[in-house]
């Protein structure tokens, strides 16, 4: 009897004993786990920074390249190399944890730099030779501000591994507060980059590059309409008995254009709360959206096309043409442009979402008309339609015709004809500029593969 | 009757004991999700992608604005869409998701579970352009926003639970 009891009595320890050391040896187990982690994190992490850095390098070398070189097949070359490296920092960039270090002039130099020499670049593949005093002037600047970046990335490097600093330290303090970041000495390196690029001047890159917002209206004034006018303004425009429906404020937007947004919630036999956004300054409405699923296709898409234009009429948004129209899951998502005599304005887009089940308008999008739509002088086109056949490819099968006004890759405003045609099953939108002919910019718009996946409720 | 509280004590601390182990072993399973137990997540309804820019953005507007109204989860969504097509970040939904450091939900994991239908229905109209936040950069909750340098940039608008600003 006495034996058994002491038996008993040490069993108990023994179990608790025993889930202690399994606990221990597992928590073991996991720090092994946690640190293999934690180094390939970091080895990601320097690989990173070292391409970074080598770039950079780069980048500063090719650059004083170019400033010295005479010949055009090596001036090709040179901005073609810059491009791609400016590229790949960028994107080392976007691979290291400086989430909240303020870089912006540091990515400002990267994307002058990228814009510019793809600018020469396609000036150089059309022909037109040489670089001109502003180019070389401000190939100069670049060249400066690479040099001192370049610099300043190798100072940190030295320091990174004479200290051993560790990049994982820079993401954890990342995601504690940042009084610990200001303390680190790779964030510290990085700040003096930024530092050092905010104090150079503003670069102007040059005419031929007019950034959009300047031709944007004034989205500026007096605030004209109040709450109340406001939420009737919406009712009315969205609703057949905006009577017996009610709209809350929700919000009020401070971006590009000042709205107030609304909320106007289902009655019974409805769906989903509508919220609409309408300008503070002239009650226009700027965008509407309905909150519902759409489970079934019961219409095809060019049916939901229809509905959207007779949305648009009703709502006097006349002579709009449809230049876009493609189905995801059950809607149908249409992009429509106005027209100046025969030219389709691009620019000024209007973007409906048609609920393919019942027709019903569940999306509306309107500010790049609000912010660009204006009477335009638009100059008559200097190649004719028939002319224009010597400037398409031969392979190209060519189905539509039109003059359309758009935005280039420089962010110009430009009169082209746009050709829509297909070769073997890509399709793609060429707009030709109505004065050269040069290519202003080719859209593939091949419908893209779909693939499903799961989804939660 | 001592007996009797012996064994009770026994039986107790072998449950505390296989209770522990097995708790440990479940925390193991959440964290490795392998994408096959994707089929476990009930899914009532099935989306239907043309890219992996939306199916990406949905699960991370199901991660970041869980609990926010449809519009609240536009707007998350066309700020990482803003990024995107802003100089100044990646030029991709996918870099601009995955940026170190960027999103809550990429680095505690709720990335990794399957995306609400409403969030793939918001993914889409943030890609196609629908932005309830004008142009907004970044977004934060204010509450538990711990980053001191955030409040430094110009708040636009407020929806649900984030601010926004540019």
């Amino acid at each position: 009897m006495k034996l058994r009891k002491k038996w008993l009595y040490l069993l108990v320890p023994v179990i608790l004993l025993g889930g202690i050391i399994g606990t221990a040896v597992w928590g073991y187990q996991e720090m092994g786990t946690r640190q293999k982690l934690q180094n390939r994190a970091e080895s990601q992490y320097q690989k990173a920074f070292y391409e970074l850095t080598a770039h950079l390098d780069n980048i500063t070398g090719q650059l004083a390249q170019i400033l010295v070189t005479s010949s055009r097949e090596q001036a090709t070359l040179t901005l073609a190399t810059i491009w791609r490296q400016v590229f790949a920092a960028q994107a080392n960039i976007g691979s290291l944890p400086l989430a909240l270090v303020p870089l912006a002039q540091t990515e400002k130099f990267l994307d002058n730099t990228n814009v510019l020499s793809s600018f020469l670049l396609s000036q150089t593949a059309q022909g037109e030779g040489g670089l001109s005093e502003n180019n070389i002037k401000t190939l100069e600047n670049l060249y400066q501000r690479s040099q001192d970046i370049t610099n300043n990335l190798n100072k940190l490097g030295a320091k990174i591994l004479n200290n051993e600093l560790s990049w994982t330290q820079v993401e954890t303090a990342a995601y504690a507060s940042d009084r610990d970041l200001e303390d680190n000495t790779i964030i510290d390196g990085f700040k003096l980059v930024e530092k050092k690029m905010e104090g150079y001047p503003e670069l102007n890159l040059g005419d031929d590059f007019a950034p959009v917002e300047q031709q944007t209206k004034k989205i500026t004034g007096e605030e004209e309409i109040s709450t109340q006018d406001a939420g009737g303004k919406v009712l009315r425009w969205w609703f057949k008995d905006p009577d017996k429906h009610r709209a809350v404020l929700n919000h009020e937007g401070g971006g590009d254009i000042p709205t107030y947004g609304f909320e106007i919630a289902p009655l019974e036999k409805e769906t989903g709360p509508v919220y609409i956004d309408i300008s503070k300054l002239d009650g226009t409405i700027i965008w509407a959206m309905k909150a519902r699923p759409v489970d079934v296709s019961e219409l095809e898409l060019v049916e939901g096309e229809k509905k959207a234009q007779a949305f648009l009429e009703n709502h006097d948004y006349l002579d709009f043409v449809a230049v876009k129209s493609h189905q995801e899951d059950n809607m149908g998502v249409y992009t429509f442009v106005p027209r100046q005599g025969e030219v389709l304005l691009y620019p000024d887009q209007v973007k409906l979402e048609v609920a393919l089940d019942n027709g019903e308008i569940i999306g509306f999008e309107a500010t790049p008309y609000y912010m660009f739509h204006r009477a335009r002088e638009i100059p008559v086109a200097e190649i004719s339609a028939e002319n224009l056949n010597s400037f398409i490819s031969q392979r190209l099968k060519v189905e539509v015709v039109r003059p359309a006004l758009i935005v280039n890759t420089w962010g110009k405003e430009a009169l082209t004809w746009e050709v829509r045609g297909s070769f073997d099953e890509e399709k793609f939108a060429i707009f030709y500029n109505a004065e050269t002919g040069i290519e202003e910019s080719i859209v593939r718009i091949t419908p893209t593969p779909e693939f499903t996946f799961k989804v939660e409720g | 009757m001592k007996r009797k509280t012996i064994l009770l004590v026994v039986v107790l601390s072998l449950l505390m004991v296989v209770g522990i182990w097995e708790y440990f072993k479940d925390l193991n399973q959440e964290k490795s999700t392998p994408y096959g137990a994707l089929e476990v997540a009930t899914s009532k309804g099935q989306g239907t992608v043309s890219s992996n820019d939306v199916y990406v953005l949905s699960k991370i507007i199901t991660g970041e604005a869980r609990g926010e109204s449809y519009l609240g989860q536009v707007a998350v969504g066309a700020v990482i869409v803003n990024r995107a097509r802003n100089a100044n970040f990646p030029n991709s939904v996918y870099g601009v998701v995955f940026e170190p450091g960027a999103f809550d939900a990429i680095s505690d994991g709720q990335y990794y579970s399957a995306p609400t239908a409403a969030s793939v229905r918001a993914a889409r109209s943030a890609i196609n352009g629908w932005d309830p936040t004008g142009g907004a950069l970044y977004y934060w909750n204010p509450v538990t926003a711990t980053s001191r340098w955030i409040w430094s940039r110009p708040i636009i608008s407020r929806i649900g639970r984030h601010v926004f600003a540019r």
